[in-house]
């Protein structure tokens, strides 16, 4: 299976699943998984935080304790909802262009993300579908996007 | 123009803002510190007897005649999540207030003045940054 990114809510399937409130969908729905490398990578890199156990993690300010999971950023609350839940779809809206540069993590499941435009260092590789073509390299996303072709 | 200051110590954390009156629109990254600025504002607000208030997600299923109305008349506004509920006609709407702080990421369909701004947050200090 790939990542499956759709521009708009028009393009999604009826038979998906669509999540907008991905806050609250987050908090009643998802757990977090402490030996999963790529939900640490996503926590570590938007929200400086550390993952402890399935509904705790570490913030920056390290004198708070461990804090539920519900103070997690609603940018690093999508991805994580994304990698979790791989038959819904939910909506990238609230996503900072730093989570966004994150998607390539995640190797299946459904999203929606008008625009897919990140700076990037390097290239990453992904699994990712998009208008229907499938991409192996973020670099090309990048460049389909911007100039329709890769 | 009067706006607002803020100077303050919550749990550990120096907390200082500093605004003219206007609109401010934060910078388009995740986890900077938003939300949890939002809800340390509550309880500075509260204590200091400042007219504050933090709209979420829970907001998109409320009327905008209710949301109009709950952000009249304040010292501060924050709207947070504003991506699911904020539109062009509540902020025309929306009166008296001195201060408004808005996390969304799609600014464009506003069609507002604003400002830019970005929550500064080490840990030690929560601050905000305007450009």
């Amino acid at each position: 299976m790939s990542l499956v990114l759709y521009k708009s809510m028009e393009e999604v399937p009826k038979s998906l699943q669509i999540v907008e409130d991905n806050d609250a969908f987050f908090d009643y729905a998802t757990s977090l998984d402490p030996n999963s490398a790529v939900q640490q990578m996503i926590v570590d890199v938007i929200d400086q935080g550390t993952i402890i156990s399935n509904q705790t993690f570490i913030g920056r300010t390290k004198e708070f304790g461990s804090l539920f999971k519900e103070c997690l950023s609603t940018g690093a609350k999508t991805l994580l909802n994304i990698s979790t839940h791989k038959d819904i779809c939910f909506d990238c809206i609230e996503c900072g262009y730093n989570a966004i540069s994150l998607l390539p993590l995640i190797k299946d499941g459904y999203a929606i993300v008008e625009y897919l435009l990140v700076p990037l260092d390097r290239d990453i590789s992904c699994d990712i579908i998009r208008d229907g073509k499938h991409f192996k390299s973020f670099m090309e996303v990048m460049r389909y996007e911007r100039y329709g072709n890769f | 123009m009067s706006g607002m200051e803020i100077f303050s110590e919550y749990s550990n954390l120096t907390v200082n803002i500093k605004l003219d009156e206007g609109v401010y629109v934060f910078d388009g990254r995740s986890g900077t510190g938003k939300t949890f600025l939002a809800k340390v504002l509550l309880s500075i607000c509260s204590i200091k007897k400042i007219k504050y208030r933090y709209f979420n997600n829970t907001a998109k299923d409320d009327d905008p005649s209710v949301i109009v109305a709950a952000a009249n008349n304040k010292d501060l506004v924050f709207f947070d999540n504003a991506d699911l509920y904020l539109t062009k006609d509540i902020l025309k709407e929306i009166k008296g207030t001195k201060c408004i702080l808005i996390s969304i990421k799609d600014v464009l369909r506003l069609n507002i003045d604003y400002k830019d701004c970005d929550v500064q947050y080490n840990g030690k200090s929560l601050s905000l940054e305007v450009y």
